[in-house]
């Protein structure tokens, strides 16, 4: 019953802020103090194209996004294998896993921007996308710790005792375990440049344009329209891969 | 000439030496139980025994070959690790025929090979039951059918029925015991319970920082102090008296 209630309130939540979000993104002369609008207008959507570059700034959100969580996910696997296989000392790992979070954010922007103004870089999709991994690949190597426990080495030992290969370690053991947690790093890697807003528009310099950008152009220029627009195709992705992979975050969120 | 045959193995971890100049054997269809404190390199032993760890010094002689420098799978000595280790996504006839997939074996033969090991083992009727379904002892014995079906030379087991309660341990010894009989299987049990050790084993030894002792028989393994056996016999000879 409790578990019921609260999922019920959890949806009845989240369907209140996409209400509020549409209304605000199709009404026309919603002010405060009212709470509806006095009339509807779709022709928004016609002009969704041209106005605002919404489109543009979906595709180059997403086009970062994807480009940013496959590398990291990636990256990070093939890491936690090397490291798997070798076993460096275990600290000094650590220290260089949690290092990038030792240094402010603001700080590793600013050193970034001069190193991608040095290389030609600065304001491209390879500065950002770059920048973004500076903080998603050690995050996805820490998320994915949870494959690479003592058990995991036990049952790649046995399978080296029966004979078994590397691509076949992999194939039957090492893939089958890390599948879930592979799709939740990449899930979360995808979801944290799909959300950035700082390096986006520090190293970006105003040439890169991500719906981020746009919804704060939209709040700085009071149009209430194109920032619920924004705001929507900002916050739906995140909720379109929660319910595709429901089972793998509510188990791996309470293994974790 | 023996089963196996280990001669003045040694082990270096860093600066310290974990095992140093083990010498025992093992006859054919035989099993040795080896006990010692915690922390002297018995895992470690087996574990070099099968090949997953490499011995600094020391000859292993399988049928009186030498296996140092075999690939692990050659050696056909399994390693039985204290919890189970299984494949949390397969069933139970997945992870018994695991083994087999370095194999070449027709498929009709691994099939045989199933349906003759669950029987063996007492799993008739879980074959489609997921590691989370079944008991620590029902996990115990996919294991032990993992390793029976790869037709090892030795079954290595480190402190299999450690995990497992008093009766369930009792039971599940005794079914391995007679199967182990059946098959002429030869194992090296690691233990620390001097008592699992006399009800599964032929051949004792004990394994401390100075090194290995194999005893002659039974006999001289309940009479040293050191493995403890003798202070337990005295113990419930007084509390049966009393």
């Amino acid at each position: 019953m409790r578990r019921y209630l609260t999922t019920v309130s959890l949806s009845l939540m989240l369907l209140t802020l996409f209400l509020g979000l549409c209304v605000s993104a199709l009404g026309l002369g919603l002010s405060y103090p009212s709470l509806w609008p006095r009339e509807w207008d779709f022709s928004f959507l016609s002009e969704i194209g041209s106005r605002g570059q919404l489109f543009s700034s979906f595709a180059s959100s997403l086009w970062i996004a994807c480009a940013v969580a496959i590398a990291s996910t990636t990256s990070a696997f093939a890491v936690r294998l090397i490291s798997f296989y070798s076993q460096p000392e275990q600290r000094l790992q650590l220290f260089i896993f949690y290092l990038p979070y030792l240094i402010a954010p603001v700080v590793l922007a600013v050193a970034l921007q001069i190193l991608f103004l040095r290389l030609g870089w600065a304001g491209t999709y390879t500065a950002i996308i770059m920048g973004q991994i500076c903080i998603t690949l050690p995050y996805a190597i820490i998320l994915q710790d949870g494959i690479w426990g003592q058990s995991l080495r036990s049952i790649v030992q046995m399978g080296l005792n029966f004979g078994l290969s590397s691509f076949q370690i992999l194939r039957c053991i090492i893939w089958p375990a890390a599948r879930g947690l592979l799709i939740l790093s990449t899930i979360q890697t995808f979801l944290i440049s799909w959300f950035d807003f700082a390096l986006v528009q520090f190293l970006g310099m105003g040439r890169v344009r991500t719906l981020t950008l746009s919804l704060y152009t939209a709040v700085l220029e009071s149009d209430l329209q194109q920032a619920s627009f924004a705001a929507i195709a900002i916050i739906l992705p995140g909720f379109l891969l929660m319910l595709l992979f429901y089972r793998i975050f509510i188990q791996k969120a309470t293994s974790i | 000439m023996n089963h196996l045959e280990v001669r003045g193995v040694g082990k270096t971890f860093g600066k310290e030496a974990v095992l140093k100049g083990i010498h025992f054997e093992l006859p054919f269809g035989k099993s040795l139980a080896i006990l010692g404190p915690s922390g002297v390199g018995k895992s470690t032993l087996l574990k070099i025994l099968c090949g997953m760890e490499e011995a600094d010094t020391g000859r292993i002689l399988l049928n009186g070959n030498p296996v140092e420098n075999w690939p692990i799978a050659k050696r056909k000595m399994i390693y039985l690790h204290q919890h189970p280790v299984l494949l949390p996504h397969l069933n139970v006839a997945q992870n018994i025929l695991f083994s087999l997939k370095a194999t070449e074996w027709p498929e009709a033969k691994k099939q045989d090979q199933l349906h003759y090991w669950l029987e063996q083992t007492g799993l008739k009727g879980h074959e489609s039951k997921l590691p989370n379904q079944l008991s620590g002892g029902q996990k115990q014995r996919v294991a032990l059918a993992r390793a029976m079906i790869f037709e090892p030379e030795i079954i290595l087991m480190d402190e299999p029925f450690h995990a497992l309660d008093h009766y369930l341990k009792e039971q599940l010894m005794e079914e391995l015991k007679a199967l182990f009989l059946r098959e002429k299987m030869s194992s090296i049990i690691v233990t620390h319970d001097p008592q699992e050790a006399l009800k599964w084993a032929d051949h004792f030894a004990w394994l401390s920082e100075e090194g290995l002792v194999q005893y002659k028989d039974q006999e001289a393994f309940i009479a040293d102090p050191k493995t403890g056996v003798h202070r337990q016999i005295n113990f419930w000879n007084q509390y049966q008296k009393s």
